[in-house]
């Protein structure tokens, strides 16, 4: 039956004029966060592959819907193999490899890292462009905003809880990170950013308790594998001091719909956890 | 023995030298419990139910106690394990680090650790580094034997200490944490950041054993410093001094590598320093080594945290940077007896 639907709604695709006269057809994307957002615009009969990144369950939000989806590691050469219309890529680190993709020919979407929230519904938007899937862009934008706008407000500024995101090595979130504005979307102040974190940055174990935070916000897969990373956040210092909640990081890592999931998980918490500010 | 003689001048002078030593410690352990991001007003009003002394109290006992506790112990565990090998081994360069046994005690606890051994139980760790270091020193002492070259030494712990680091970096490639693969340079440089008193415990009865085994090998190895024929017609028993040197470095070195990753160089220069104080006496230089590698632990790992890095300074590093200069002058030195 789901077979049948979706041959008619492929069928239907294909006898429906094309709206932008140049959408590409064949897309492959070599990054987690675009990975994710393929999976979420585009058809599946236009996505070619994705990285192993946008599959792995325990970084990406979507990894269910990558079953069937080839998986790269991520090079210029698996990826032109393919003969995209378009590559979809991260900036920071694959620089290298999205300049020798152009080098040879195929346009390449880079998607930088977002440092805010609007600046990740831009980047939704602007990616549903590039791939000729504005309307969808647009509706899962809307969405994203329309749940952020509808979470439960603390009743004053003075009892915002004091937040800090803790992940392995002592890492944290400053204030110009999607982090940042999903906290403060879900009621919390970001300790990190009054700590003068600008992005991300780390602390030290003895930073992490003289900032008094009322809550430490943990990945739920901290301890479950052994490394010194991880272990630090099950350092004896920092039990029983504070609220912690666990959630997953890969629910705030991108720009997508599960940023409302972190958000409204976080807002759920404080408020059945009766976290307020001192 | 040297309570019973009468106090020679020489162990009058070794006396007030390890008393002034374990000042220095204990001046450094409090130097080393004041230092650090947390201001030191915070600590004036420890006492108390107020939700500073709460705060000051868990910053001091359990971020800075543990650091300072475990920078004695691994500190002494490297000075005396360095003092000991080289009396037994008769070989000046002989020190835990260089001849590959702290690369391989590593390794021991890396593959304890991030497989989930030590995980399930937690004694898995220091026992895995004990093993690391047991099979070390149990291979060198086998490939170089105790009357061995200083060069054919030092080429055997290369090749252990080689072969070591690249099965750690392999064991960490393999293990399931994404992070482990990172985590290399805490294995072969070592640092005491963000360590806790369950390390401490973990670590403490191992290096205390391993420490004594060391210090009793003093007598055996003052008759040693005679020759093998000597030492055996004054009723040593160089099986068992094998025993106690080769039982003791694995269970204080190991235990040491397995909470602190593997600190270079500290029972090379310590013993050398001292030797132009003290003389060649093992019964004099052991219980020294082990004051004097406490001491300069415990000073570098202050001094990590002063540098204004970013991550902090990996022990390794401050060690290397002192240790390296001094390993090539006393190469020079022995540059005859290694022809």
């Amino acid at each position: 039956m789901s077979l049948a639907l979706a041959l008619l709604a492929g069928l239907v695709l294909v006898l429906a004029p094309g709206g932008a006269a140049a959408k590409p057809q064949r897309l492959v994307s070599i990054n987690l966060c675009t990975d994710q957002l393929l999976m979420l615009l585009a058809d599946r009969a236009h996505i070619l592959s994705i990285s192993y990144l946008g599959a792995d369950p325990a970084g990406s939000a979507l990894a269910d819907r990558a079953a069937g989806i080839p998986l790269n590691r991520g090079t210029a050469e698996e990826a032109l193999a393919l003969r995209p219309d378009l590559v979809l890529s991260g900036l920071n680190r694959q620089h290298t490899t999205n300049r020798l993709i152009e080098a040879l020919g195929v346009p390449v979407f880079t998607l930088p890292p977002a440092s805010s929230l609007d600046d990740a519904l831009d980047q939704i938007r602007a990616l549903g462009d590039a791939i000729g899937e504005k309307e969808r862009a647009s509706v899962l934008a809307g969405n994203i905003a329309a749940r952020l706008a509808a979470l439960p407000k603390p009743s004053g500024e003075t009892s915002r809880p004091g937040a800090l995101v803790l992940q392995p090595n002592g890492y944290t979130t400053g204030r110009h990170t999607l982090a940042n504005d999903i906290l403060v979307a879900a009621g919390y102040r970001n300790l990190a950013a009054e700590h003068g974190i600008a992005a991300w940055g780390t602390l030290s174990l003895e930073d992490v308790i003289l900032s008094r935070p009322d809550v430490l916000v943990l990945d739920d897969q901290r301890i479950r594998r052994q490394s010194l990373a991880q272990n630090l956040l099950a350092h004896p210092a920092l039990e029983g001091r504070q609220a912690m909640i666990e959630l997953p990081t890969h629910l705030w890592t991108c720009p997508g719909p599960a940023l409302a999931e972190a958000a409204e998980r976080l807002a759920t918490a404080r408020i059945a956890g009766r976290i307020a500010g001192r | 023995m040297t309570t019973l003689a009468p106090l020679l001048a020489a162990d009058r002078r070794a006396m007030r030298l390890c008393l002034g030593l374990a000042g220095l410690v204990i001046l450094l352990f409090c130097l080393s419990l004041a230092v650090g991001p947390a201001p030191l007003a915070l600590f004036g009003q420890i006492r108390g139910m107020t939700e500073e002394a709460v705060l000051a109290r868990a910053i001091l006992l359990e971020i800075r106690l543990p650091r300072a506790l475990l920078g004695i112990m691994v500190g002494g565990a490297l000075g005396l394990s360095g003092a000991a090998l080289q009396g037994f081994l008769r070989n000046p360069l002989a020190e835990p680090g260089l001849i590959g046994i702290s690369a391989t005690a590593a390794l021991g606890a890396v593959t304890s650790f991030y497989f989930g051994l030590a995980g399930a139980f937690a004694l898995a760790l220091p026992l895995g580094g004990l093993a690391g270091a047991a099979i070390a020193v149990t291979l060198l002492y086998g490939l170089a034997g105790r009357e061995a070259s200083v060069l054919t030494l030092i080429l055997a712990g290369v090749a252990v200490s080689s072969l070591s680091g690249a099965l750690t970096a392999l064991a960490l490639n393999l293990a399931p944490s994404d992070y482990a693969a990172l985590e290399i340079v805490f294995w072969l440089l070592g640092s005491l950041a963000d360590r806790s008193l369950v390390h401490v415990w973990l670590s403490a009865p191992f290096i205390l054993i391993g420490g004594a085994l060391l210090l009793a090998s003093a007598r055996g190895l003052e008759a040693l410093t005679l020759g093998e024929e000597t030492a055996r017609s004054l009723g040593i028993s160089l099986p068992r001094l094998r025993g106690l040197v080769i039982g003791g470095t694995a269970l204080a070195v190991g235990a040491a590598v397995s909470v602190s990753g593997a600190i270079g160089f500290v029972g090379l220069i310590v013993p050398h320093l001292l030797r132009p104080l003290l003389g060649h006496r093992p019964a004099h230089l052991l219980p020294a080594s082990a004051l004097a590698g406490a001491a300069l632990i415990q000073a570098a790992d202050i001094a990590v945290r002063l540098v204004p890095t970013g991550p902090e300074l990996k022990l390794g590093v401050v060690t290397a940077l002192i240790g390296a200069p001094f390993f090539l002058h006393l190469l020079r030195q022995t540059r005859r007896s290694m022809r």
